[in-house]
């Protein structure tokens, strides 16, 4: 799907570097790309090529070392810490690849946190949130607590809890990393479902071909940089496609 | 809100252990401050009640002859709040017929007088005595022209007054008290004239008093004028001058009475002044730190507690933030957990100190010994609402330390999975953190504590918070220096290892990564090891100095009480005939038949019988001094208490009021011991002294001390008592051996509280530790559950988090005992200033093996809960979680 709309999320120039050992290293150099609404881009590359950075960068967590990120059309970097949160809250949904379930509350009462953080009752959405719930297959778990889960029902109650706050941009930080093949594609499934059935952009990274696959378009990060070339295309990238990008990217 | 609530809410319900041991221990150090501090509200209250009603200055005074201008005297005294000219008398109160009748309940008629209680004081010093409280209208004008009258409601309620009538006042001559003079009684004011003469004089009623204070006396039926318009109303009649004053709270009553003996005779109200001797102070206070040590220590475990729970949240907080939490709903989080534990705490706490104080009350256990009755129970709310209050301060802090932690560390470092919390850096602020909280703790207790109490209190209590506060820094320091508990784990780890090869290595591992939370745990039980080390040593150290004067005054003597006032000669007489013939024999008999007690418990005794042994016996001079009736022994406690030398003058006002001078011939403990309330604060004089003074005969004795040659058989006494009072029923018989071990007992009855407090103390330290064992655990689900899943049984999981308590247990026993041990001269010295006791150095003794076992006890005990805890850890769950 070609960008038509304004885009959801736009980064120009990033520069991100860590102090380590007294020595400058950066984990991300001139990295620019936008997300327009409903598109589903997949960022690959390697463990430690700087995907999660990114995905802090575009989310406001983190703070870059140089250059932009627009969120929802806004820069984050004239934003004050409270503004870049409360821009996160409305704009971004998180799917972390440790899930990050709170372990104190049920299924239901994490994938509500977003509206109460919103200040809003969870209780009165509760339809809303069991049509999730149902729709992501684990209506029968809403009030297990994370211990009591599968990785696979942990990951789908974390994108049941991105999916709540009913925002326009899903940052997907490895999903799959943790699951099995079968529960990898399930959730790859529902992600592609979030763009397609609700318009919502979802910003993936990860270093599976299988998940890329899912995707309209795939970047590939490279030693902190954006490789010009490939950028793959969708619908239905081949998963051979994404193997031989890799492949020439030497990846 | 919402978010606050599910999420705080959560945590505490789901982490029920965390909360519930988090709150027991805010609640355990509030509970026994709360419960210490109303302990001894209550007992002052319950043993100053019998003299409410009867209200008095702290001191009524006398001054000796050729005192000029004494009130001035008094006035510019350090330590005198306030001092006025003061009689009292009984008057006839009239109303005046101007006065018109009046409705409502009239018990006499206005044409009828009533009989009233009369107080003569200055009216320019009635505000500053604080012995009246004014219902309705004003206080005396000093510079009032006519002549003025505050009434007591009795006498409203009697003549149906009102403020701006007025009375006459004329004195009563009904009184058939007597007088002593010269060693005779006589009948007082027996002058056939004096009601004929006594003048009757108008008074204007200007306010009416409040019932308590002055106007509780004879049910209200009180009167009050100024002192010299009263003196008009007795002018027939001798008053000699005495003066009521008011002690300064901030100076020590010793002080107070020692300034104005030099030149004053004084009657001390010992029902205004429950527990404000040194003595006594010291032992209450002594009971306030142990409470006020508890607390802290309470506080400083539930800090650590709640900070290093900031360890095992990071991860939720990071990914609150990174789904829109704001740093406000954060803290909010954090504060409402605090608050919710806080104030469970602080419940439990108040309930549980109260009815911790109701029990030891109910038991006889006081802040001034046990074997009191005490039926009143009041709750002292500020101090109790303040103790609360300051502990939920605490707990509440405790949460903010963990937030400004929190702040600082990034959410996107937390997501990436490293480690934002230097586990060095966390704990090296935790100690910065708590040492700058203790350092302005302690301080403030004081501050709290001395003015309180008085002056001399400083001492003890700077001595205590000087011992507490050098255990903090030995116990700071030393987790403010990683490498040296570091140094010291891999010591400890050597054996351990050798020991179990698995359970030591983790162990040594826990303790050497772990060391603030060691460090803590250790100086938790360390501090009640010294505490109790401490106190025993000064209880030996008690109980020596017991045991030394006993030499003196107990251990050869024998009592008698309940005697039909038998002649002394004949007494003597029937003693010599049954130690006839017996190896060792009886050698003087003490009469304790003439006492007084102003300014002090007073006896007369025969100085024929005080020849024979002691000061007496060796230097005839002080003999003689008794038997002019010129002399006075003083015992060691009271001339160490009133800071007397052999050769000052003590002024005692005989009967009539009169002061006289008497002059310190000896000061010993041999002669005039009797097991009485003022048992070793006396001062014995000729029996020609007593009576001359106060008309009291030592010649016969219904209560006496028989002194004993060493070996003589006390039960001869027994026997010849009975054939001298055949008729006898049944009489007071103790042996000065049983008094001795009375009085040792006493002192370990008495001591029980604080034994009761430092247990208390103990369960806390321990709940310190099974609280550092079970954040342990949390941060360790992962490696327990991968060990487990490795093969690791339960027995070696066990193993590990014993052999850790263990280390925690001997390290904090044997440190806290040493200290201890180190500390206890510093605390008798500190006791032995303000007692007034003599205490000989003595040590701990067998508690100094006992306090080491005691913690290790604790610590292991404290294990079992958590090791439980650990052994449930579910290995696929915690292998499995990310």
């Amino acid at each position: 799907m070609a960008p038509t709309a304004p885009p959801i999320a736009r980064v120009r120039d990033l520069y991100r570097f860590y102090e380590a050992d007294g020595a400058k290293v950066a984990v991300l150099r001139n990295v620019s790309f936008e997300v327009a609404p409903g598109e589903f881009v997949c960022v690959m590359g390697p463990s430690g090529s700087g995907k999660t950075t990114l995905l802090h960068l575009i989310s406001g967590l983190d703070r870059p070392s140089a250059g932009k990120v627009e969120l929802g059309g806004d820069d984050l970097e004239n934003l004050s810490e409270a503004q870049r949160t409360l821009k996160r809250r409305n704009t971004v949904g998180y799917v972390f690849q440790f899930f990050n379930l709170l372990p104190n509350l049920t299924a239901i009462e994490n994938v509500g946190l977003p509206l109460a953080i919103a200040g809003r009752d969870p209780d009165a959405a509760s339809p809303d949130l069991d049509a999730i719930l149902d729709r992501l297959g684990i209506a029968g778990k809403k009030k297990s607590f994370p211990h009591q889960l599968s990785g696979g029902e942990m990951q789908r109650v974390s994108i049941a809890r991105a999916l709540a706050g009913g925002q326009p941009l899903l940052l997907a930080d490895e999903p799959t990393g943790n699951l099995s093949q079968k529960a990898g594609a399930e959730v790859m499934t529902i992600l592609r479902r979030c763009a397609d059935e609700d318009g919502r952009a979802v910003l993936l990274v990860t270093h599976n071909p299988r998940d890329a696959a899912f995707a309209d378009r795939v970047l590939f990060l490279v030693d902190g940089e954006l490789a010009r070339e490939p950028v793959l295309r969708g619908p239905a990238i081949p998963v051979e496609d994404v193997h031989a990008a890799l492949a020439a990217l030497k990846i | 809100m919402r978010l606050v609530a599910t999420i705080a809410g959560r945590s505490l319900l789901q982490r029920r252990a965390r909360t519930l041991f988090s709150a027991f221990g805010v609640a355990l150090g509030i509970a026994v401050s709360v419960g210490v501090f109303t302990l001894d509200h209550n007992t002052v209250l319950g043993l100053s009640l019998p003299g409410l009603s009867d209200w008095k200055p702290e001191l009524e005074v006398h001054p000796a002859p050729g005192v000029a201008d004494p009130r001035d005297n008094l006035a510019a005294t350090p330590g005198v709040a306030g001092v006025t000219a003061f009689f009292q008398d009984d008057v006839s109160v009239r109303r005046s017929s101007d006065a018109g009748p009046r409705p409502g309940r009239v018990v006499e008629s206005s044409g009828e007088p009533a009989q009233a209680r009369l107080f003569g004081l200055e009216a320019s010093a009635l505000e500053r005595m604080g012995a009246v409280r004014i219902a309705a209208g004003r206080s005396i004008d000093p510079a009032a022209t006519e002549r003025e009258v505050l009434v007591g409601e009795g006498l409203v309620t009697a003549l149906a007054l009102r403020v701006g009538d007025t009375v006459q006042l004329s004195k009563r001559s009904n009184s058939t008290s007597k007088d002593c003079v010269d060693g005779v009684l006589r009948k007082k004011d027996t002058e056939p004239t004096l009601e004929l003469s006594a003048p009757i004089l108008p008074f204007r009623v200007v306010g009416v008093l409040a019932r308590e204070k002055l106007g509780r006396r004879s049910q209200g039926m009180v009167a009050v004028v100024d002192y010299e318009a009263g003196r008009e109303l007795l002018a027939e009649s001798r008053i000699e001058p005495t003066y009521w004053v008011r002690q300064d709270p901030a100076v020590d009553i010793e002080r107070l009475r020692t300034s104005i003996a030099s030149s004053f005779s004084y009657d001390l109200n010992k029902s205004v002044l429950v527990g404000a001797a040194a003595d006594e102070r010291a032992f209450r206070n002594g009971v306030r730190m142990a409470g006020l040590l508890a607390l802290v220590l309470g506080l400083y475990v539930i800090f650590h507690t709640l900070s290093m729970g900031l360890v095992e949240r990071v991860r939720e907080v990071a990914t609150l933030h990174a789904l829109g939490c704001t740093r406000g709903q954060v803290a909010a989080i954090f504060l409402a957990e605090a608050v919710a534990i806080s104030a469970l705490a602080a419940v439990l706490g108040i309930g549980g100190g109260l009815a911790f104080a109701r029990v030891l009350l109910r038991l006889g256990v006081t802040t001034l010994g046990t074997g009191h009755r005490i039926d009143v129970f009041d709750v002292p709310g500020t101090a109790v609402l303040g103790l609360a209050g300051l502990g939920v301060g605490v707990a509440l802090l405790g949460s903010v330390y963990p937030l400004l932690r929190a702040r600082r560390s990034s959410p996107a470092a937390v997501l990436r999975g490293e480690e934002v919390l230097d586990s060095k850096a966390l704990s090296r602020g935790f100690h910065t953190f708590a040492a700058i909280l203790l350092a302005l703790l302690l301080p403030g207790l004081y501050f709290v504590i001395v003015p309180v109490v008085g002056e001399a209190q400083g001492v003890l209590v700077g001595a205590i918070l000087a011992a507490v506060g050098i255990l903090a820094l030995l116990v700071v320091i030393p987790m403010m220096m990683p490498s040296a508990l570091g140094a010291l784990s891999r010591v400890i780890a050597r054996p351990m290892r050798l020991l179990a090869p698995l359970s030591g290595r983790l162990a040594a591992r826990s303790i050497a990564e772990a060391r603030s939370r060691i460090g803590v745990s250790t100086a938790a039980i360390a501090l009640v090891a010294a505490a109790f080390t401490g106190l025993k040593g000064m209880t030996a150290s008690l109980r020596g100095e017991i045991e030394v004067w006993a030499r003196d005054a107990l251990v050869d003597k024998v009592y008698v009480a309940g005697l039909p006032k038998v002649p002394r000669d004949a007494l003597r007489k029937t003693l010599e005939r049954f130690y006839e013939g017996q190896k060792a024999g009886f050698v003087a008999i003490e009469s304790g038949s003439a006492r007084t007690y102003v300014p002090f418990l007073t006896l007369g005794m025969s100085t024929s019988e005080l020849e024979r042994v002691g000061p007496c016996r060796e230097d005839p001079g002080v003999a003689a001094a008794l038997d002019r009736g010129d002399g006075v022994i003083l015992s060691v406690r009271l001339a160490r208490h009133l800071a007397y030398k052999i050769g000052d003058r003590v002024h005692i006002a005989n009967a009539a009021g009169a002061v006289q001078e008497l002059t310190v011939a000896a000061i010993s403990d041999v002669y005039g011991y009797f097991p009485h309330p003022d048992e070793r604060l006396y001062g014995v004089v000729g029996e020609g002294f007593t009576k001359r003074a106060f008309c009291l005969d030592a010649s016969a004795i219904d209560e006496c001390s028989i002194v004993l040659e060493r070996g003589a058989d006390p039960e001869i006494v027994r026997a010849a008592v009975r054939d001298l009072c055949p008729t006898l029923q049944s009489f007071r018989f103790e042996t000065g051996r049983g008094l001795l071990r009375a009085h040792l007992d006493d002192i370990d009855r008495d001591f029980r509280l604080f034994d009761i407090i430092l247990g208390l103390t103990a369960a806390l330290a321990g709940l310190g530790v099974l609280n550092g064992l079970l954040l342990s655990g949390l941060e360790r689900t992962k490696e327990l559950g991968v060990l487990r899943a490795l093969g690791a049984s339960r027995g070696q999981i066990a193993g590990m988090v014993l052999l850790e308590s263990t280390v925690v247990g001997l390290l904090g026993g044997i440190l806290g005992t040493a200290l201890g041990a180190a500390l206890t001269p510093v605390i008798v010295r500190a006791l032995e200033g303000l007692s007034g006791l003599d205490l000989p150095e003595r040590t701990a003794g067998v508690w100094l093996a006992f306090c080491p076992v005691g913690a290790l006890a604790v610590a292991v005990f404290a294990s079992f809960y958590p090791i439980r805890r650990m052994n449930r850890t579910s290995a696929v769950a915690a292998v499995r979680s990310g």
